[in-house]
């Protein structure tokens, strides 16, 4: 059983012993019900904002019912913390870690969840990908657009593995613009031989005035680079030198793994954790933890 | 075939070397004695006293001067005799003047056949002009004759040796210990040439003409008694030399051909021998040639039998190194590099590798064996391991020394210089050789006898330099309180070492006693000791009986006394120490006044770089190593960011790109035509192709038919291989690379990187890929505005390795990725000086456990090198932290204000490299408050 399966039985596992994941029936919560159960948050039960993130989680991936549900998830996070409730606050992180946009935030909410949870354990992958696996053929293939050579490209690139395996490390825009380059290549001129017949000179051969003997799209230096990037992260390829790191936007900042650093990070103001006349606000003090 | 010269150009020669009054005739004139009781020790010290002056004229080196030394020795032989001596003493003494008879040795009868084989050994040694093949053959042959035997020539050699040698006296200053006098014994072993010989001998006028000529007649015969000696010695000798002579070469050439060689063969020639083993080849030498121009003579002599029988020279020359290595802390400055000079030179004579091998293995004796924790230190190993250690570091240096040698110095080196640096000179060789024995003697309970030739080699290496004496002594002392339960025999060490330190003079070991004090590891009963005899003998002005400190007393007790001693001796701020702070604050100011302007993540991280260098002078300061300080300061007030500069616009461009696979496509109907554009090619001046070249000239590399033009291709590829289109060309072909020899090479040319092709798997085209795309990446970001930032990154480099006292000359490995590393080894220092002052004081809510905590949470979550030394360097910080509080009470909350104000920073920081700059700051912040010019 991998790393990231024993946390996710273990989120499971806390989330069991949850009075009530989603409204009764199982059904989405109406707006009414929603407000009630909003006004009825308090600091002094952090699990009530783990349990209702859960069931706004649960329940689709509407963009607002997302962000509520992460809310949710941060004051859980930052009122268990308050009132040293472990077991809460790593359950919250690790649904955060769940809900995160990218690889990068994911590990840092997990390992966040196992330094306030030692019984959370490490989401790891515990083995390096393979030679065949998805993520070599798409580098492979990311490569064979840059030579120009979109027809064998093609092949890897219209599979559904492709677009999930790029989409752990670029935007879809990205991916469809490689799926454009795949189309227009190879050189509709010389068809990637890099020459052609001279039509001035019978018998001699000139540059094909199409890709100038260079098949495949012309680069920047910066696309060049985000190319590599993505086939580096793909293959699980480190640069050792900083200027490398930087090029390939290897230089965002360390964040500790440190639960004060959550809220901030999303941009969420941890004193609001009431919700009174459809807007969160600073709870009255009888209802904080003393 | 030159003349001997005659009694009068001999008069002139001693004149010339050794003034007028020398050449007045008689031995006692030239040796500038007084007629009269005299000792063998004093006409071998005035012997050698002339041969000091001999060698300090300007024409030291000359057969004239060789003249001079020969009557020297001829005199001494005169004198040593006791019977020619009284006959001599009464021709050229002044009435009355008679030598009593010879005293009788302790221990030995007089005319017992002992005592006679001890005169005759000496004056022997000294017709012979020291320890060589002849006098040794000659006090065998007499000893022969008067039935000894050969444990008994043995037995005489070592009692010379012991009555010469000079001996460490309580009470004795360095340079009475070096000429063997004492406080009692004010006389010296040679009077000084300049002071008349004898007020009461009489003019050579006032000589009565009958009593001159009886004087004269005694004189001839004198002289012809030690003539005839000499003639039968030297007739033996020339009877026999060269016969023996090729004998010995031969013999030492089966030892070192026939025998197998052990790891150091000079080491096993070196070892001294029993006395039941002792023969007259292998006899140890007499400790008294030990003295350091008869050293100086016979590495001469050696070199100059190099020619004519270098295996017998170089036996010669690893005696005479043996006896240097020995003695060489008695010498003066001068008369050791004299002597080293000499080594050198012998070595830089020979001609033979496997001669130059013995001789090294000579010099390195001292050294060998020490890397083994299991070998016991014997007392008299460590004057002469030092000795190899410093030697070997010299020759070292040599930059024209073959690749054999310094492999074979590496080599001896390896127990007295782990990690040596490769430009050190004998002095700083032989302080790292003795710090390197000092720390295996603590390990391995070296008794007091071994520290005390330690303290000598100490005295001898920092002579004029107290500093460098007060670091060595301390260094040890730090090693030898280690630990709460006194070890045996340990105290009396303690005792020796902290009694050899400048109590007076020099302030360095009082502020190292402070700091023992303070610091928890040192233990208190050795402390205890260690105060009470400073107090009991005086020896630390300012201490009084009200100053000792109880063996069970606590670390706030020790502070306090510490506090005491240090206001009794007002131990203020060094000037130096103060001046690197004032330079600290202003870097830290001007960084975070730079910090605060808008500008690219490039500019604003040069302030890292000239924080990390402040922050390191900082830390030199601290250890009182100010001109690394200073240096270290200079650097972080100079350093400008360097920009690159070799931008191209088009990332793998390159020049008339595809004008050559034009030509190269137009040829490929003949081999030959192939091969004349790749020459064309391979002489093109630019050394960067573009794509479509590039890609061209690949495929012919990896797939060009026929083999010739592939082989050719290949070649020239490597010739541009730095090109980015180049490694491009390699990456698009990565996974389909033909498994040759030729082609691996390629890729491992345009990587860096060797390639594991032992698996039959085709695994070897992923790995390929991989370092492919590493390389494309590097090339194409250092060609980029952040090249810079690799120039950046390897002067912080430079700066934590100053931090951790390694120069920037040192063979430290600087790959990339070594810094995270180095930033651990600071934090590890910090938590370690921490712990040694009690820990934090309570309300910095920090400990090492946390420290450490926190530091592995951050490697769990940094996936680059970049945030991997982030991670350790906020580990640096927040030790520096603990450390700051638990030296300075009262601290605590600057400290942790600072600490606050970083992990905001941290949290705001938009970049690794922000965050890499906010944690310097935060360091230099640190160590304005340690140094009590915080915020």
């Amino acid at each position: 059983m991998t790393g990231r399966a024993i946390a996710s039985l273990l989120a499971l596992l806390w989330c069991s012993t949850c009075p009530a994941q989603t409204d009764a029936g199982g059904g989405a919560i109406s707006p009414e019900r929603l407000g009630e159960r909003l006004s009825a948050l308090t600091p002094a039960s952090p699990a009530m904002y783990l349990e209702l993130g859960e069931e706004l989680g649960a329940m689709g991936s509407a963009p607002d019912d997302l962000a509520l549900a992460r809310r949710l998830f941060v004051l859980a996070l930052t009122t268990a913390i308050d009132a040293d409730n472990r077991a809460i606050a790593g359950g919250a992180c690790l649904a955060l870690s769940q809900m995160a946009e990218s690889d990068r935030e994911r590990r840092w909410l997990a390992a966040m969840a196992r330094e306030i949870d030692d019984r959370i354990r490490s989401d790891r992958p515990e083995t390096t990908p393979e030679g065949d696996d998805p993520e070599l053929e798409a580098s492979l293939a990311i490569t064979r657009v840059r030579a120009g050579e979109g027809r064998i490209a093609r092949r890897t690139i219209e599979s559904p593995e492709f677009r999930r395996a790029l989409r752990v490390h670029t935007t879809d825009a990205w991916i469809s613009r490689l799926e454009d380059e795949a189309r227009r290549w190879p050189c509709p001129e010389c068809r990637n031989d890099r020459f052609v017949p001279d039509p001035e000179r019978p018998g001699a051969q000139r540059l094909c005035a199409t890709c100038a003997g260079n098949p495949g799209p012309a680069s920047t230096r910066g696309e060049l680079l985000e190319h590599l990037r993505i086939e580096a992260a793909l293959m699980g390829v480190e640069a050792d030198s900083w200027a490398a790191q930087l090029a390939m936007g290897r230089d965002e900042p360390l964040r500790d793994a440190d639960p004060r650093e959550v809220a901030p990070y999303f941009s969420i103001d941890p004193k609001l954790t009431c919700w009174r006349d459809n807007r969160w606000v600073a709870c009255p003090e009888a209802e904080v933890v003393p | 075939m030159s003349a001997a010269p005659g009694n009068s150009d001999r008069a002139s020669l001693t004149s010339m070397f050794l003034g007028q009054d020398a050449a007045r005739g008689g031995p006692f004139a030239l040796l500038g004695l007084r007629p009269g009781e005299l000792t063998d020790a004093q006409i071998l010290g005035a012997r050698d006293q002339r041969m000091r002056e001999i060698d300090a004229h300007r024409l030291a080196e000359t057969p004239e001067a060789d003249e001079v030394r020969l009557s020297l020795y001829a005199a001494t032989a005169q004198l040593l005799n006791p019977a020619i001596r009284r006959q001599l003493s009464e021709s050229w003494g002044a009435p009355g003047d008679r030598a009593p008879a010879p005293e009788a040795r302790p221990g030995l009868s007089p005319g017992s056949p002992e005592q006679l084989l001890e005169h005759d050994a000496i004056l022997a040694l000294a017709m012979f002009g020291g320890w060589n093949q002849r006098s040794l053959r000659h006090i065998a042959s007499i000893a022969h004759a008067r039935g000894l035997s050969s444990q008994d020539v043995a037995r005489t050699l070592r009692r010379i040796g012991r009555q010469r040698r000079p001996r460490r006296v309580v009470g004795q200053t360095p340079i009475q210990r070096r000429t063997g006098t004492s406080p009692a014994s004010p006389v010296a072993g040679a009077p000084r040439p300049a002071t008349p010989v004898s007020l009461l001998e009489p003019l050579p006028e006032q000589i009565d003409p009958a009593q001159r000529l009886i004087k004269m007649a005694l004189l001839v015969a004198g002289v012809a008694v030690v003539t005839l000696v000499v003639l039968f010695a030297g007739v033996y000798a020339v009877v026999s030399a060269d016969r023996q002579r090729a004998e010995a070469d031969r013999a030492a050439m089966a030892d070192d051909t026939d025998t197998p060689r052990s790891e150091n063969p000079g080491a096993q020639r070196l070892r001294p021998v029993a006395p039941s083993q002792a023969t007259p080849r292998t006899l140890p030498a007499p400790e008294f040639l030990g003295d350091p121009a008869l050293v100086t003579h016979e590495l001469e002599s050696a070199r100059r039998g190099l020619e004519l029988a270098p295996y017998e020279s170089t036996r010669r020359f690893a005696r005479v190194v043996g006896l240097l290595a020995e003695s060489w802390v008695t010498y003066r400055p001068d008369e050791l590099e004299a002597a080293n000079s000499g080594v050198e030179v012998y070595l830089a004579s020979i001609g033979s590798h496997d001669v130059a091998r013995l001789a090294l293995d000579a010099v390195g004796a001292g050294a060998v064996g020490l890397d083994d924790p299991a070998r016991a230190i014997d007392p008299e190993d460590v004057g002469a391991a030092i000795w190899s250690a410093g030697m070997l570091a010299e020759l070292r240096r040599n930059p024209v020394l073959d690749a054999t040698r310094r492999q074979q110095i590496d080599r001896l080196r390896r127990g007295v210089a782990p990690g040596g640096r490769r430009d050190a000179d004998f002095a700083s060789g032989a302080v790292l050789g003795a710090y390197v024995i000092g720390e295996r003697m603590v390990s391995a309970g070296a008794d007091l006898s071994a520290w005390r030739r330690w303290v000598e080699a100490v005295d001898a290496l920092g002579r004029g330099d107290e500093s460098l004496r007060t670091d060595m002594l301390s260094s040890m002392l730090d090693a030898l309180l280690a630990g709460e339960e006194p070890r045996e025999g340990r105290a009396e060490v303690v005792r020796e070492l902290s009694l050899a330190m400048s109590w007076r003079r020099h302030e360095g070991a009082r502020r190292w006693l402070v700091l023992a004090l303070n610091r928890e590891s040192a233990s208190r009963a050795m402390l205890a000791g260690l105060i009470e005899n400073l107090v009991r003998e005086s020896a630390a002005q300012g201490l009084d009986a009200t100053m000792t400190l109880d063996p069970n007393a606590t670390m706030r007790e020790r502070h306090a006394l510490a506090q005491r001693m240090a206001e009794t001796w007002r131990l203020g701020r060094d000037d130096r120490a103060a001046s690197a702070v004032q330079d600290l604050a202003e870097i830290a100011g001007s960084a975070e006044r730079d910090r605060a302007r808008p500008g690219d993540a490039i500019s604003s991280f040069g302030a890292a770089v000239r924080l990390a260098y402040a922050n390191a002078g900082a830390s030199l300061a601290r250890q009182e190593r100010f001109e690394d300080a200073a240096r270290a300061l200079e650097s972080a007030a100079a350093y400008r960011t360097q920009r690159s500069n070799r931008q191209a616009a088009d990332p793998l461009g390159g020049v008339d790109d595809g004008r050559w696979a034009l030509a190269y496509q137009a040829a490929s109907d003949s081999p030959d035509a192939r091969l004349s554009a790749l020459d064309r090619l391979g002489k093109r001046m630019n050394d960067r192709l573009g794509p479509a070249d590039a890609e061209t000239l690949t495929m012919v590399a990896l797939r060009g038919a026929p083999r010739q033009v592939r082989d050719r291709a290949q070649s020239v590829a490597a010739r541009f291989i730095a090109s980015p289109a180049m490694v491009n060309a390699l990456l698009e072909q990565a996974d389909d690379l033909p498994a040759s020899a030729p082609v691996v090479q390629l890729v491992e040319l345009a990587t860096g990187r060797p390639l594991d092709r032992s698996s039959n798997d085709g695994s070897w085209r992923l790995d390929a890929r991989r370092d492919l795309l590493r390389a494309l990446t590097e090339i194409l970001a250092r060609e980029g505005e952040g090249g810079a930032i690799d120039l950046m990154a390897s002067e912080i480099e430079s700066a934590y390795a100053l931090t951790l006292g390694q120069s920037e000359s040192e063979d430290a490995p600087r790959a990339e990725g070594q810094l995270p590393e180095a930033a651990r080894l600071i934090a590890l220092r910090y938590l370690r000086e921490a712990r040694s002052l009690g820990g934090a004081p309570p309300g910095l809510g920090l400990s090492p456990g946390e420290i450490e905590r926190k530091r592995r949470s951050r490697l769990a979550l940094a996936d680059s090198s970049m945030q991997r030394f982030l991670a350790e360097q906020i580990s640096v910080c927040e030790s520096l932290a603990l450390l700051a509080s638990a030296e300075r009470g009262g601290v605590a909350g600057e400290v942790g204000s600072i600490l606050e104000t970083h992990t905001r920073e941290l949290r705001s920081a938009t970049s690794v490299l922000d965050q890499i700059t906010a944690t310097e700051l935060a360091i230099a912040r640190l160590w304005l408050v340690r140094e009590g010019a915080g915020p």
